[in-house]
């Protein structure tokens, strides 16, 4: 079950990385990408100390 | 992962001692600084061949690098986890050298053929002549300085094991990355009809509202007579959509054991499909905002914060549902073995108050029409945090000695001389939007923007990087890290992730990130690293308001 799990997450991944290089968005700078990036990365950390409580 | 083994004081003749992960990492990182390097001194835009083997290399250069690099990184990622232990047991054994003396002479031998070829080919004054020649140099040695660089650190053995235990590996790598490559190509059929779709989700959401409509679907210009915009390909909404799934997939995957499978899967595109009609709602607000008379917030900061936002919130919610409703978690509200049950993780403590000032930060943006009135948001929240969080602080060190400010003071000067050879940054004086506010508005923001300098912003970016990071890539139980044992990959790492937050400034700001984090080890006290980046922060206040660039803000 998780090889067939991770094979069809990888599948829909591709997409999503395709997807995502197509994000050329001239207007956002880099700066502003990378601030998300890190509160995404914050918010996912915390998520999931959450649930260790 | 022992990287503690890097700072041994132990010699060459001992080497096996080096980590299959820390050659892994110097691997990456030998080619990434050599990337970024040439990527400054070469601009590719100069090449004005158009012919020939270089105007080949001019037209699918890129491509090729892209879908290299590309199809590299994915062989490695399936390489390692089907059979990563193997070579980490192969490079445990291995009494090969840390760096290969021969691997690195071949290397930088490489390095210096492509350089030079790169730096001449890529040069306005370069004749058709003399291309062709130059264009196959750079080829070989582009070629030779990526297979050479893989010889530098990880051992022969590491090779052979590769391609006897993973060798299907590069072929579903660079499957992968075709595959992606071509979807990147064949998505741009869809840019059509899915702007049409967010046309009309507008206009239906506007003329619901009653609004008086303009509405022009062959150019997709759509708003009210006061207030309009043309919906572009990148406003579409499409590139939302795209992080959505890719966020998905990587949050279902990292936690594949935890969800229950195939319902968990609901999830993907349920967030694609809220997450483009966010991006419509982000649309309709933003016209709403133009029509009641703010049309600078509306075409300044929201319309590039509000995407943003928009993505960050869903893949919040996305995190939240997956894991708390039962339906779709096998283990909702259970501690997923990691940490003793009765044992609080702290994590968010450290990171929380760095996490509120760049949300905070983005809020501000958004409501702004170029200069960030709301700056005082920042420290407002960064304090909240900071103050709910107060009795987490309690155990660690805060003694503070005489280095501390001394490190600042050195780190302003590393900052301001690093300021003078990068004349990329440009010197600007006092935004025009708060010269020529009143007095009063003028003081309060500049005292909200000093308090925030000096006090929430070192407090909480040390808290994070110092307090978290550096101890959470040694351990995953970060607090069982003293704070003056942290080794040095985690030392790097975490002061590179502090310094490319600092954008343009990133070279300065690993250099302030480990110099903060020395001058921490010295005594174990967190504090100290707070005071020297505060003392660099306050000189740095210091010098914008005597006269100085406003850059530096």
């Amino acid at each position: 079950m998780t090889r067939f799990v991770s094979v069809c997450l990888l599948v829909v991944g591709i997409a999503g990385l395709a997807g995502a290089q197509v994000a050329p968005v001239p207007e956002i700078d880099p700066g502003t990408g990378l601030n998300a990036l890190a509160l995404l990365a914050g918010m996912a950390i915390v998520v999931r100390a959450s649930l260790k409580k | 992962m022992a990287d503690h083994a890097i700072l041994s004081p132990e010699g060459p003749s001992t080497s096996k001692s080096f980590t299959f992960t820390a050659r892994l990492v110097f691997t990456i990182a030998l080619v990434v600084v050599e990337l970024i390097v040439l990527s400054l001194l070469v601009d590719t835009a100069n090449l004005r061949v158009t012919t020939g083997f270089s105007g080949f290399l001019a037209d699918w250069g890129p491509t090729a690098v892209r879908a290299l690099l590309l199809g590299l990184m994915l062989s490695g990622i399936f390489a390692y986890f089907s059979c990563g232990p193997i070579w980490r047991d192969i490079t445990g054994r291995t009494r090969a050298p840390w760096v290969s003396r021969k691997g690195l002479v071949i290397h930088v031998c490489a390095l210096a053929v492509f350089s030079v070829a790169a730096l001449r080919l890529f040069n306005p004054r370069t004749s058709e002549s003399g291309a062709g020649v130059l264009g196959v140099a750079c080829a070989i040695g582009g070629l030779a300085t990526l297979i050479s660089s893989a010889f530098v650190a990880l051992p022969f053995e590491f090779w052979t094991g590769f391609f006897r235990k993973g060798r299907l590996a590069p072929v579903y790598g660079f499957s992968v990355a075709a595959a992606t490559l071509w979807l990147v190509q064949a998505s741009h059929l869809i840019w059509h009809p899915w702007m049409r779709a967010t046309f009309s989700v507008v206009y239906l959401a506007l003329k619901w509202l009653r609004f008086d409509l303009v509405a022009n679907p062959a150019t997709f210009t759509i708003g009210t007579k006061s207030f309009s915009v043309t919906i572009s390909s990148a406003c579409s909404g499409y590139e939302g959509v795209a992080l959505m799934l890719l966020f998905g997939c990587v949050w279902l995957w990292l936690f594949r054991r935890e969800f229950r499978f195939p319902q968990a899967f609901l999830l993907v595109p349920l967030g694609m499909v809220a997450m483009w009609v966010l991006n419509a709602f982000r649309i309709l607000v933003l016209i709403l905002i133009g029509d009641a008379g703010a049309s600078t917030v509306a075409l300044g900061g929201f319309h590039s914060q509000a995407g943003w936002i928009a993505f960050l919130s869903m893949a919040l919610a996305f995190a939240l549902v997956c894991q708390r409703v039962p339906w779709f978690a096998s283990s909702a509200g259970e501690s997923s073995g990691a940490v003793p049950a009765k044992r609080v993780d702290q994590a968010p403590a450290y990171i929380v108050p760095f996490l509120a000032i760049l949300a905070a930060g983005m809020v501000a943006s958004a409501a702004s029409s170029g200069f960030e009135w709301g700056y005082g948001l920042r420290v407002i929240c960064a304090a909240a945090a900071l103050w709910y969080f107060r009795s987490a602080y309690s155990q660690l060190n805060w003694r503070i000695g005489w280095e501390a400010p001394a490190v600042g003071a050195a780190v302003f000067v590393i900052w301001i001389a690093a300021e003078r050879f990068a004349p990329h940054i440009a010197s600007l004086p006092m935004p025009p939007a708060l010269s020529m506010a009143t007095a009063p508005v003028r003081i309060a923001w500049l005292l909200l923007r000093i308090a925030g300098a000096i006090v929430t912003v070192p407090i909480a970016e040390e808290l994070a990087f110092r307090g978290y990071v550096l101890r959470r890539l040694k351990s995953a139980d970060f607090e069982s890290v003293d704070l003056r044992s942290f080794s040095l990959i985690p030392l790097v790492l975490s002061s590179l992730m502090f310094g490319v937050l600092h954008g343009q400034r990133w070279i300065a700001g690993t250099i302030a990130g480990m110099l903060y984090a020395m001058v921490m080890r010295r005594r174990g006290s967190l504090g100290d690293a707070i005071v020297a980046h505060a003392t660099t922060n306050a000189l740095i206040a210091a010098l914008v308001l005597s006269g100085g660039s406003w850059s530096l803000w």
